[in-house]
C-alpha cells in the first residue's frame, strides 16, 4: 500500500503540470485587463501602462507561464495584483478560516446524513422512511444562502443568542456550520439509503440472514460496511467542494475564506491570486481522490492496490 | 418548559414563513406583531424626509448604550491596499482618510478647511501655493512633521509611476521648502483644481517611504499623523485601528475603530439590529424599511457624489448607415421620454434625486439647469423631426449587478414609448471596461449605462474625463464620442483660472452647453445612505455624506 500511494502521488506531478497549462489558459482567456481595474477609473492611459509594465503584464504570455512555473518550483506563487500579498501568504491566511468551516460542517453532517439514511433504508416503507426522506429533501432544496439569512434573523437578531458575522468565537461557528452541513447531511441521507438498499439486496446478506445471524449483525456488519463505499465517494466530493470554500457561507456571514478571495480576484482579474487558488483546489481533489482510493481497501481489504 | 420550547419553535416556523411572504419587513422591537407588506414605492419618497426628520428626535429620546467604548463599521468592500499611495477606490480611502491626513480637506458643504497645513496662500500668477504647517505634530512612527515630509511624498510620487499618486501631482513644478513650517508648491501652469487634489494628497511619514518595501511595511503598519492607528487587519475581513494618543488636535473618544467587511446587504442590516455593528454603509434602498422604525437607529440620508447617466454613441451607424445619436433631436427626445423622477422611485425607492445638471450638486460649481420634464408627446414630435418616427434598435452596456440591470431595463421600458428598441447587454464590470475602453475605430458601445464620481469633489474631474473632445476611449470614457469645440474650450480656459466668480461662470456655460447637446440621457444621482446606533456621536462629514471618523464617540457603559 505504501508504494501504491507514492506512485499515486508521482502521479500527481505531471496532472498538477497539465492543470496548471489549462488554468493559465482560461484565465488568460478571460476579457478584461486587471491594469485598468486597479489603476482606477480616472487613471490616464499612462498610468495604466505603467501598472501593467510593473506587473509584467505586457511581456509574452508564454514568457509569463514560464516565469509562473519557475517560481511555482521555488515554492513562490507570485504575489497578489491587487493587495500586494505573496499569494501563498493569502491563500494560508483564507485557508484557515475555511477549514474552519469545513470542520463545523462535516462535525455532524456526514453522520446525521448517514444515520438518517441507514435508517430509512432498515425501516424502508414506513413513516420513518418518508420523515427521513423529506428531511433530506429539504434540506437538498433550501438555498444556503436562505437557510443563513433566516438562521441570521432568528437566532441573531430576535433572539441575540449567536453572532451573525465573522469567526471570533465557537459560537459564530454555529450557524455557518449549520449552512454548511445541511447539504452535506441531505446528500449523504440520499446516498447512503439508496447504497444500504441495494446492499440489503445482496446474495451474501440473504445468506447471512439464512445462517440464522442475528438482524443486528446482519444489518451492521454484512450490509452497512459494505454499502460505506458509494458513501465514501460521495463524501469525499462533497469535502474537496468544501475545501474549496463555500462562495455563499462565507459572503452571508462575512467571512474571509478562499471562496470569496476566488470571487473577489476573478472580479480584479487579479490573475496570480486566480492561478493559486485554483492549483490549491486542483491539489486537494487530487488528494482527497487519493484518500477516498485508500478508504475503500480499508472498508473492503478484497479491493487491492495494484 | 417543554411548552415554551414548543412555542418559540412554532413561532420561528411562523416567522420563518412570514418573512418569505413579504420580504423581511420587520424590525427589533416589533417581534411578534403581523409584519405590514411591503411599502409602495410612492411612499418612500416622502420617508427620505420623514427619516431625516425623526433623526434629532431619535437621539434625544433613544437610552441605549454601547456595551463597550469600540467601534464597528460595518462596510460593503475592503480596501485593496493600505498604502494610501497605492490604493484607487473609495473603500480603500475610507479607511486610509483615518490614518493619513492631507494638507487640507473639504467639509461637508464643499467648503476648503485646514488640516496639516493652517494657512495658505496662492501667488498672483495662480503658479505657486504657500503653505504654513502646524507644528508640533509626530507621525505614527515618531517622526516629526515639516516641509520636509510634503517633499519627501512629492518625490515618492516622481520616481514612482504606478502610484496613484502620480495622478496628484502631474500637474506639479516643483516642492520648495521654503522653511521647517512652510512649504510652497510649484505648478506648471495654473490651475484651479489644485486644491482639491490637495485633499487627496496624503502625508506618509519619510521614514517609512524610505524602506527598501515601503508598500509592504505600509500594507501592515500605519505611518501617518491621523487620528487612528493601524492594529491588524485580515485582507477581505476587517481593518481595525486603535486611537492615536499622541493625536495633534481633538480626536476620538472610541478605543477603537474596526472596518469590518460584510458583504451581503442583509447581514450589514442584522448588524445593526443585533449591535455588532455601530455604523453601517450603505443601506442598500431597498432595506431602509427594515430599520426606519427601529428607536435605536438613526438614518443619514445625503446627495451623494455619484451621478448616473447613459452614454449615446453620437458616432454609432445603424445598419442603413444614419447616425441616430449625432442628432442632437434624437439625444433630446431620449431625454424627454424618461422620467427621471419615476426612476428614483422605482429603481432607487425614492433615495435618488432627477438631475438638474451634469453631475451632483454636492460638487463644486455645480449650475442648476432646467430639467427635462417627461413629455412623450414632444419626444415623439422631436423623433419625427429627426425622422426617427419608426424608431429604431438600439444595445446597451450594463454592469450585471442588480441595481445596474433593473436602472438599465427602467431606461429600455422608457425609451420603448418613443419607438427605440434597447437590448441589455449585461456583463461584468471589468468586462464591460475592456468594451468601453476601445478607441472609435473600434468600439462596440451604442449606449452604456454608467454612473460617475469625482474622487476629489472637483467640477473639471466631474466633466472632463467623460465628456471632453480629447477623452475619447482608450484617454478616457468619452463613450458618447462627443466633442464640442466650445465646452472644451470652455473646461481648458476654466481649469488655468484662478478667480473664483470667472471659473464658476465658465463651469456653469460648459454645463448649460452639455446639458442642452445632450451626448447622454440624464439619469438622476444616488443619496448617500449611512445607518448608525443612536449612541454613536461626533460624526463628520465630507460632501457626498462620506463619514469621517476623527471625533467619533460612543455613550457606552
Amino acid at each position: 500500500m505504501g508504494r501504491y500511494i507514492a506512485r499515486r502521488l508521482l502521479e500527481t506531478i505531471p496532472l498538477m503540470f497539465v492543470i496548471s497549462i489549462f488554468v493559465f489558459m482560461f484565465i488568460h482567456l478571460l476579457p478584461g485587463d486587471p491594469a485598468r481595474t486597479l489603476a482606477g477609473v480616472e487613471a490616464t492611459p499612462e498610468e495604466i501602462e505603467a501598472v501593467r509594465e510593473e506587473f509584467g503584464l505586457n511581456d509574452p504570455l508564454i514568457v509569463q507561464y514560464v516565469d509562473y512555473i519557475v517560481g511555482l518550483f521555488h515554492g513562490d506563487m507570485g504575489r497578489s495584483l491587487k493587495s500586494n500579498i505573496p499569494v501563498s501568504e493569502l491563500i494560508w491566511s483564507r485557508f484557515q478560516f475555511t477549514i474552519q468551516l469545513v470542520f463545523a460542517g462535516l462535525i455532524w453532517a456526514p453522520f446525521l446524513g448517514i444515520f438518517i439514511g441507514v435508517m430509512c433504508a432498515i425501516k424502508r416503507g414506513t413513516w420513518a422512511d418518508l420523515g427521513g426522506m423529506l428531511l433530506a429533501i429539504c434540506g437538498l432544496s433550501a438555498p444556503g444562502f436562505w437557510l443563513g439569512l433566516m438562521g441570521i434573523q432568528f437566532f441573531s437578531v430576535k433572539l441575540g443568542a449567536l453572532p451573525s458575522a465573522g469567526l471570533d468565537s465557537w459560537k459564530s461557528l454555529v450557524l455557518p456550520s449549520l449552512v454548511m452541513g445541511t447539504g452535506i447531511m441531505a446528500t449523504l441521507a440520499r446516498y447512503s439509503r439508496s447504497s444500504m438498499l441495494e446492499t440489503l439486496r445482496e446474495d451474501y446478506v440473504r445468506t447471512a440472514r439464512a445462517k440464522g445471524q442475528k438482524e443486528s449483525i446482519v444489518m451492521f456488519r454484512h450490509a452497512f460496511k459494505n454499502s460505506l463505499i458509494q458513501v465514501v465517494t460521495i463524501l469525499g466530493l462533497q469535502i474537496g467542494g468544501l475545501l474549496s470554500g463555500s462562495v455563499i457561507t462565507e459572503t452571508i456571514f462575512s467571512i474571509p475564506g478562499m471562496g470569496r478571495l476566488l470571487v473577489d480576484s476573478i472580479a480584479y482579474r487579479d490573475y496570480p491570486a486566480i492561478q493559486g487558488l485554483l492549483m490549491i483546489f486542483a491539489l486537494q481533489y487530487v488528494l482527497i481522490n487519493l484518500v477516498v482510493d485508500v478508504l475503500y481497501g480499508v472498508i473492503n481489504p478484497k479491493i487491492r492496490f495494484d | 418548559m417543554r411548552n415554551r420550547k414548543f412555542i418559540s419553535l412554532a413561532l420561528a416556523g411562523a416567522m420563518v414563513l412570514s418573512l418569505a411572504a413579504c420580504g423581511g419587513n420587520n424590525s427589533s422591537q416589533q417581534a411578534g406583531t403581523t409584519a405590514a407588506p411591503a411599502a409602495p414605492a410612492e411612499s418612500t419618497t416622502a420617508d427620505a424626509a420623514a427619516v431625516e426628520a425623526s433623526k434629532a428626535a431619535k437621539q434625544e429620546a433613544s437610552t441605549a448604550k454601547s456595551a463597550d467604548n469600540d467601534i464597528v463599521v460595518a462596510v460593503q468592500a475592503d480596501a485593496t491596499h493600505l498604502d494610501p499611495h497605492v490604493s484607487s477606490n473609495g473603500a480603500s480611502n475610507q479607511i486610509t482618510n483615518e490614518m493619513y491626513e492631507c494638507l487640507l480637506s473639504f467639509d461637508e458643504n464643499t467648503n476648503v478647511i485646514p488640516m496639516l497645513a493652517k494657512e495658505w496662500s496662492v501667488s498672483e500668477d495662480g503658479c505657486a501655493y504657500t503653505f504654513i504647517l502646524n507644528e508640533g505634530i509626530k507621525f505614527h512612527d515618531g517622526e516629526p512633521f515639516n516641509a520636509e515630509s510634503v517633499k519627501a511624498v512629492y518625490e515618492r510620487g516622481l520616481a514612482d509611476p504606478s502610484l496613484t499618486l502620480q495622478r496628484t501631482i502631474s500637474a506639479w513644478e516643483d516642492v520648495v521648502v521654503d522653511s521647517e513650517y512652510q512649504v510652497t508648491i510649484k505648478l506648471k501652469e495654473p490651475n484651479n483644481t489644485f486644491v482639491n487634489k490637495i485633499t487627496q494628497f496624503r502625508i506618509v511619514s519619510p521614514k517609512a517611504m524610505a524602506m527598501e518595501n515601503a508598500s509592504d511595511y505600509l500594507a501592515k503598519n500605519s505611518a501617518g499623523t491621523g487620528p487612528f492607528v493601524l492594529s491588524e487587519r485580515v485582507d477581505g475581513g476587517y481593518t481595525k485601528m486603535v486611537r492615536n494618543e499622541n493625536y495633534w488636535r481633538e480626536g476620538p473618544g472610541v478605543d477603537s475603530l474596526t472596518f469590518q467587511v460584510v458583504p451581503e446587504d442583509a447581514a450589514r442590516i442584522a448588524m445593526l439590529q443585533t449591535g455588532e455593528a455601530d455604523i453601517i454603509y450603505p443601506v442598500p434602498v431597498t432595506d431602509v424599511s427594515l430599520i426606519e422604525n427601529d428607536p435605536s437607529i438613526i438614518i443619514d440620508v445625503a446627495p451623494a457624489t455619484t451621478y448616473r447617466y447613459v452614454t449615446l454613441n453620437t458616432e454609432w451607424a445603424l445598419p442603413d448607415g444614419r447616425k441616430p445619436f449625432s442628432d442632437k433631436r434624437v439625444r433630446q427626445a431620449c431625454n424627454y421620454a424618461f422620467d427621471s423622477e419615476a426612476y428614483a422611485k422605482v429603481v432607487f425607492n425614492g433615495y435618488a434625486k432627477a438631475p438638474t445638471s451634469i453631475f451632483s450638486d454636492s460638487i463644486q460649481y455645480f449650475a442648476e439647469q432646467t430639467p427635462y420634464t417627461a413629455d412623450i408627446a414632444k419626444a415623439k414630435s422631436l423623433m419625427e423631426e429627426a425622422g426617427y418616427a419608426d424608431g429604431f434598435d438600439v444595445e446597451i452596456i450594463v454592469d450585471n449587478t442588480t441595481v445596474e440591470q433593473k436602472g438599465a431595463t427602467f431606461v429600455q421600458q422608457q425609451l420603448s414609448q418613443i419607438g427605440i428598441n434597447v437590448k441589455l447587454l449585461p456583463n461584468e464590470s471589468t468586462a464591460n471596461a475592456e468594451k468601453t475602453s476601445a478607441p472609435l475605430e473600434s468600439t462596440t458601445v451604442q449606449m452604456w449605462y454608467v454612473n460617475w464620481a469625482s474622487g476629489s469633489y472637483e467640477a473639471d474631474g466631474s466633466m472632463r474625463n467623460i465628456l471632453h473632445g480629447e477623452k475619447f476611449p482608450p484617454n478616457g470614457y468619452n463613450t458618447a464620442f462627443w466633442n464640442n469645440e466650445e465646452f472644451n474650450q470652455l473646461l481648458d480656459d476654466a481649469l488655468k483660472m484662478s478667480d473664483t466668480t470667472e471659473i464658476a461662470d465658465a463651469y456653469a456655460k460648459a454645463q448649460a452647453i452639455a446639458w442642452e447637446e445632450c451626448p447622454w440621457i440624464f439619469l438622476g444621482n444616488d443619496n448617500t445612505i449611512n445607518a448608525y446606533k443612536t449612541y454613536v456621536t461626533g460624526l463628520l462629514y465630507k460632501p457626498g455624506g462620506v463619514m469621517v471618523f476623527r471625533t467619533v464617540g460612543l455613550d457606552h457603559e
